[in-house]
This record gives C-alpha cells, sequence and structure tokens, in this order.
C-alpha cells in the first residue's frame, strides 16, 4: 500500500510493528522480506518514485578532507535509492575482512564471514545475479575461453564479480511493495528526528516532514534505520534532544570511520605478446555477466601487513579515453539517473555488434583497495541546515599511510609474479614510485560506497551497534546497510550490505515472535 | 772503402729493421688494448650479461640505460664492470661462473636467476619498474658499456 505524505492530514499518526527509514536498496530488501508476515511495516521514503532536484538537495553537504563526489549526487533521495545509478557490481567479502588483523587498526567484526555466508544466496536474488559461487573453477567450468593468467594463486588469486542486469530497486519491487498488503509505503516522508524515552533507552517515535509543510509521526515497536551511511550518521547526531551528543553516541562514535575504497590507476602491465584477456575485460553494461580482479591472498596480507584490494585489467586502448571518476563525476543526480534510464532502456540496442578477441598486451591496472578503519575520517553535523531544518552533513574523508602502502605492496606483488611466470612486467605510476611520498594523486576517488559512520562491534566503546544490527544502549534500533561495517573490504558494498540486511531482518522476525521481547513505550 | 761501405750499409739496414720493428710493436700496443676491449666488449658474453632480455622487449635502449643508472644511484657500490658480471652470473650459491663461453647456457643462467628473484621477492622498483635485482643489474651492465 502507498500513501502520500503530503496527502495526508496535517500532523497524522502512524502507527506499525516495524518501521523501515528509507526504501533503497536496503529498506527495500528488508521490506520484501517482511511481505505476507502478519506484522504492519511501515516503509518511509523521504523522496518520491522520480528523482527530483530539490529532495537531492537535501543530501547537500561540505567535503571538507580528501577530495570527494558531491555529497548530493553520489546518493540518491527516492524510492530505490543509490540503486538508480548503480553499476551492479557484485562480489562478497573474503573471510579475512571479518577478521581481527593486528596490523589493521581497529579491524575485526563481531561476526565471521561464515555467519554472513547463508545470505549471499538469498541477496544474489535480489540482485538477480546467476549464482552465489563466486569460484573461479566454477566459472570457467561455464565459460571455458576465461583464460586465468598463469600466477600464483598463494600470492595472487581470480577474484571473480558478477554483474547484477542492475536491478534498479525502486522499479524492479514497486509493485512487489506497494500491492503488499501488511507493507505500507509512504513517499515524501523525510525523519526529521529520532525520539526517544526519557531514559534514552527505547525510540518512542519518529517526527517526518516534507515540503508541503506538513509534520507526522510514527510509532513503532522496532526502527530500522536504512538511509544510507552518511544519512544513518546525520540522523542519529541529529536526533539530540534527548542525548546531546546524538542517539547511540555516548562514546562519541557516530559518524565516524566513515570508509570508501581508493580507486585509482596504479600501474601498467606491459607484455612481449598479446594475451587473451576476456576473464578480466571490463564491464561492459548489460553485456558482461562475470570477470576477475587480480587479489592478493590472505596469506600474503598478513605476510606483508597490509590491506585487502584488488586491481582490475583495462587495456590502454580503453583506459586512455576514460577521465578519472573523479573528475567526470556529475553532481547533477537528475541528469545522471536520466541518463541511465535511457541506456537501459536502449540496452539490447546497444549490444556491440562484433565478436572481441580479447587480445592485448598493454593494459593499465585500477586498484580498488581496502580503506583502513580510521576514526578521523568522518561525518559530522554543519551549522547550516536543510530546508527541513536537519543539520546538514559534512564529509572529512581522511586517508593514512597504510592505505597507500597497500596500494603500492599490491601492485609490486603484481609486479614480482607477472616476473616470475614471464608474462611481462609492472611499472608504478608516477604517484607511487617513491615509497617515502605521502601524497595522494589528483586522480584518486572512492567508488562512491559509503561505509562504516555506525560500525559494528563488540561494545559500545568501539563501535555503535552490536553484532546483531541493534545500536548500544537503545532497545529498539537498528541500522540497516553498509554503515554497519566494521571494515570496508576490497569489494563493492552492495551485494554484502543486502546480506546483512537479510541477517537483520531473519534476527527481528525472530524477535518479533516474541513480540519483539521488548519493553516498548508506545505513547 | 768497399769493406767500410758494405759495413755501413749492414748497420744501416739493421737500424731500418729495428725502426720498422719498433713501430710495428709500438702501433700494435697502442691499438690492441683498445682492441681488445672492443672485442671484448661485443662478446656474445657481454652482450648477454648487459641485455635484460624480456625488458628489451618492452623498452628502448635509452630506457634501459636510464633504469641502469637509477640502479647504480641506488647501488654505487656495485658500479665495477667485473662485480657486476659476476653478481648478474653468481649462482645461488654466489658461486661465480664464469667460465661458461655457451652463450645460450650464459642466457639460461640469467634467465633462471631473474626468475629466482621474482619468487624470493628479490626486486628492486626503478622509475617504476618492478625489476627483478638481476635485471636490474644487467640494465647497470648496460649504462657502464654504453655510457
Amino acid at each position: 500500500m502507498h500513501t502520500d505524505a503530503t496527502k495526508l492530514e496535517d500532523h497524522s499518526l502512524i502507527e506499525g510493528d516495524v518501521c523501515i527509514v528509507g526504501a533503497g536498496v536496503a529498506g527495500i530488501a528488508m521490506a520484501l522480506e517482511w511481505i505476507n508476515t502478519p506484522y504492519k511495516v511501515i516503509l518511509l521514503e523521504g523522496g518520491g518514485f522520480s528523482v527530483e532536484s530539490k529532495m537531492q538537495d537535501l543530501y547537500r553537504g561540505k567535503s571538507i578532507g580528501q577530495r570527494y563526489y558531491p555529497l548530493h549526487s553520489s546518493r540518491l533521495h527516492y524510492f530505490g535509492g543509490t540503486s538508480g545509478h548503480w553499476t551492479g557490481f557484485c562480489s562478497p567479502f573474503d573471510p579475512i575482512d571479518f577478521k581481527k588483523r593486528d596490523w589493521v587498526p581497529h579491524s575485526g567484526w563481531p561476526i565471521q564471514y561464515s555467519e554472513l555466508h547463508p545470505y549471499y544466496e538469498r541477496a544474489r536474488k535480489a540482485v538477480e545475479i546467476e549464482s552465489a559461487n563466486f569460484d573461479f573453477e566454477y566459472w570457467k567450468a561455464r565459460v571455458p575461453d576465461l583464460v586465468p593468467m598463469p600466477l600464483d594463486e598463494s600470492v595472487i588469486w581470480n577474484k571473480m564479480w558478477q554483474f547484477s542486469p542492475p536491478t534498479r530497486f525502486g522499479t524492479r519491487y514497486k509493485d512487489a511493495i506497494v500491492n503488499a498488503k501488511n507493507i505500507f509505503l509512504y513517499t515524501h516522508a523525510n525523519v526529521v528526528n529520532i525520539e526517544t524515552n526519557e531514559p534514552v533507552s527505547n525510540v518512542k517515535q519518529v517526527r517526518i516532514k516534507n515540503f508541503s509543510g506538513k509534520e507526522h509521526v510514527v510509532k513503532a515497536k522496532c526502527f530500522v534505520m536504512a538511509c544510507c551511511s552518511i544519512q544513518n550518521a546525520r540522523m542519529l547526531l541529529a536526533s539530540n534532544q534527548q542525548a546531546a551528543g546524538g542517539l547511540g553516541n555516548d562514546h562519541d562514535l557516530v559518524g565516524r570511520f566513515f570508509m570508501d575504497h581508493l580507486e585509482v590507476t596504479s600501474s601498467e602491465l606491459l607484455m612481449p605478446v598479446a594475451r587473451q584477456m576476456k576473464l578480466y575485460h571490463p564491464w561492459v553494461y548489460s553485456e558482461t555477466k562475470v570477470r576477475a580482479e587480480l587479489a592478493v591472498s590472505e596469506q600474503k596480507q598478513a605476510q606483508l601487513k597490509i590491506l585487502n584490494g584488488t586491481s582490475g585489467l583495462i587495456p590502454k586502448e580503453i583506459a586512455r579515453n576514460q577521465p578519472a571518476n573523479i573528475d567526470s563525476f556529475s553532481d547533477d543526480a537528475v541528469a545522471t539517473v536520466q541518463m541511465w534510464d535511457e541506456i537501459d532502456k536502449q540496452r539490447q540496442e546497444t549490444k556491440s555488434k562484433e565478436k572481441e578477441n580479447f587480445l592485448f598486451r598493454e593494459l593499465e591496472l585500477f586498484t580498488r583497495m581496502e580503506q583502513s578503519p580510521n576514526p578521523n575520517s568522518r561525518i559530522q553535523l554543519d551549522a547550516e541546515r536543510d530546508e527541513l531544518g536537519v543539520p546538514r552533513a559534512t564529509l572529512d574523508w581522511q586517508l593514512t599511510a597504510l592505505d597507500k602502502r597497500s596500494i603500492r605492496k599490491l601492485q609490486q606483488l603484481i609486479g614480482e609474479e607477472v616476473g616470475r611466470s614471464e608474462l611481462g612486467r609492472i611499472r608504478l605510476m608516477d604517484w607511487l614510485q617513491d615509497e617515502n611520498n605521502s601524497e595522494w594523486p589528483a586522480t584518486l576517488g572512492g567508488g562512491w560506497h559509503h561505509m562504516g559512520t555506525t560500525r559494528m562491534a563488540d561494545n559500545p566503546k568501539e563501535g555503535v551497534v552490536d553484532a546483531n544490527c541493534k545500536v548500544f544502549g537503545i532497545a529498539n534500533l537498528y541500522m540497516a546497510g553498509s554503515s554497519c561495517y566494521t571494515t570496508s573490504g576490497a569489494a563493492n558494498p552492495t551485494l554484502t550490505l543486502v546480506a546483512l540486511t537479510l541477517r537483520l531482518s531473519e534476527y527481528l522476525k525472530r524477535s518479533a515472535a516474541n513480540n519483539f521481547n521488548l519493553d516498548i513505550e508506545l505513547a | 772503402m768497399t769493406s767500410d761501405g758494405t759495413k755501413d750499409n749492414v748497420k744501416m739496414n739493421m737500424e731500418r729493421r729495428s725502426f720498422i720493428v719498433v713501430s710495428v710493436l709500438g702501433f700494435l700496443g697502442m691499438g690492441l688494448v683498445p682492441l681488445i676491449r672492443w672485442a671484448h666488449r661485443f662478446s656474445g658474453r657481454e652482450k648477454a650479461l648487459a641485455q635484460p632480455k624480456l625488458l628489451s622487449l618492452l623498452c628502448d635502449s635509452r630506457t634501459i640505460r636510464m633504469l641502469g643508472r637509477a640502479y647504480l644511484v641506488l647501488k654505487p657500490e656495485e658500479s665495477r664492470c667485473r662485480e657486476l658480471s659476476n653478481d648478474v652470473l653468481g649462482d645461488t650459491t654466489n658461486e661465480v661462473v664464469v667460465q661458461d663461453v655457451d652463450l645460450s647456457l650464459v642466457e639460461s643462467k640469467i634467465e633462471k636467476k631473474i626468475k629466482l628473484d621474482f619468487e624470493t621477492s628479490n626486486t628492486v622498483i626503478l622509475k617504476g619498474w618492478v625489476l627483478s635485482v638481476t635485471e636490474a643489474r644487467q640494465c647497470a651492465f648496460f649504462s657502464i658499456l654504453n655510457s
């Protein structure tokens, strides 16, 4: 069922069992899980069914650290969320991403890979990829002409990626959500405050507003914030009427540990003879089903004390026509979504006519590196407020020496492997040549993968949420999505954030069976 | 006159012969060393020592010379030909293999050594190139021979 909150009578009261704030990838993935359950689920979306400039402006914010993408266009504020400009890259996290690594400060999730693994199968259905199996051998059996480079797998291995169509959650799941009898979707319902009981142990209600000037209240037994990493932190910090530093922020951790993947061209691979490189060929929209990137083994990461990372291979003739993402990213979210919509419509016509031979001898290596968890890399509130009165977010993206050293070591390792296998030689880009140079190149960007602002930990001194994504100290407030990530891994976050959300959903259903087992004060 | 004249002729002939012998020896003396050096420089063995095989397929001689110079800046103590040549050819036990005259054998030994360097991370980054130390020494040797 769908209601436009601008059409409601002012000061309406909306009530349900579960309130999901945000109808992006995480919010929709969770809501789908609750269809046909005995529970009344309220799904709140700040935007409508189409992306609008005015709505995007609510996400506008300053960036005061390392150069970053415009905050108002790197995420989308409408039904379907950022999946509206998602390219569809899917790969799971690796087991090492969850482990405590003594060379990576603040690493170690309270859950391990094995606990998330069962949810990847369901997550892959939501993002519409063929399999939850990402082993190279599995794909090699299906696509025999995927020829790997003869590298030692105990050093460098082929990390496989699959590509979602990409699933635009807004269009793909709109009917399912709107037609569900127990899912109550409210669009133009921007949460502006989360209000708790007096000891700040339970959320009583959230207050919503929209551009019509109307204000409503939503009450539920349980609240799930699924608004993306920046917005999740922003809302906790801005809800500071009952807790001065914001909700869940007794230890000044909300908003800290903002992470993205470090994406940058790092070296070139030169070979004396051309090789068939189909396995590594850059993703082609709506054509590529699977491809590999060169990843560093767990054993080598430990030995060299570096972060997890991969390198994609891009033939030079393709790379030379690609400007750096950070230079070409549009600050017009509406235009970007329109462009993708147009491409989606034309996808059948744009399929390449010629069969490629994938023979290349000179390629660029594009790194996708985990960012070291860093408390100084953070989201804070700005003095300026948006049109609905919520303080804007300010991003201070901060990188560390470990981040850069890891990229250099990864390239060196690949260089040694291609040398050992007599494939060719690696030449590092100028900015990586001097190991004592701590500067970053102007071409460095993230993958607009926002992660880690309400990180998961064993205890409230090290994180904002527990192993079940529940905010420490608040019995009925949960965070969904990549804001819960303790570390960022090397893979894009979408598949894993869906898996983590499905795990949270299952946990909440078990709680629901016990009437949420909570001491809720419903006013 | 006749006898004295004969003696004089003999003496003159001897002096001319000595002059020619000394001149020839002198000429040979002056030209022999560079000649030997030249011959030595362009022996197949030294060519192998100074030519990083795979790298030569990827970049020109100017780049190899530049890489060689960069290596010598990093390791000035290795700037003498003899040491470099021993280091390039020395086997894993550091035994110097100088007696090999078979060019293909020399090249094969160097290739094996380069592969081992990469396997054991005995590498160096010069101007961004991730090189085996052995081939970096080959570049250095090349830069000295072509300086």
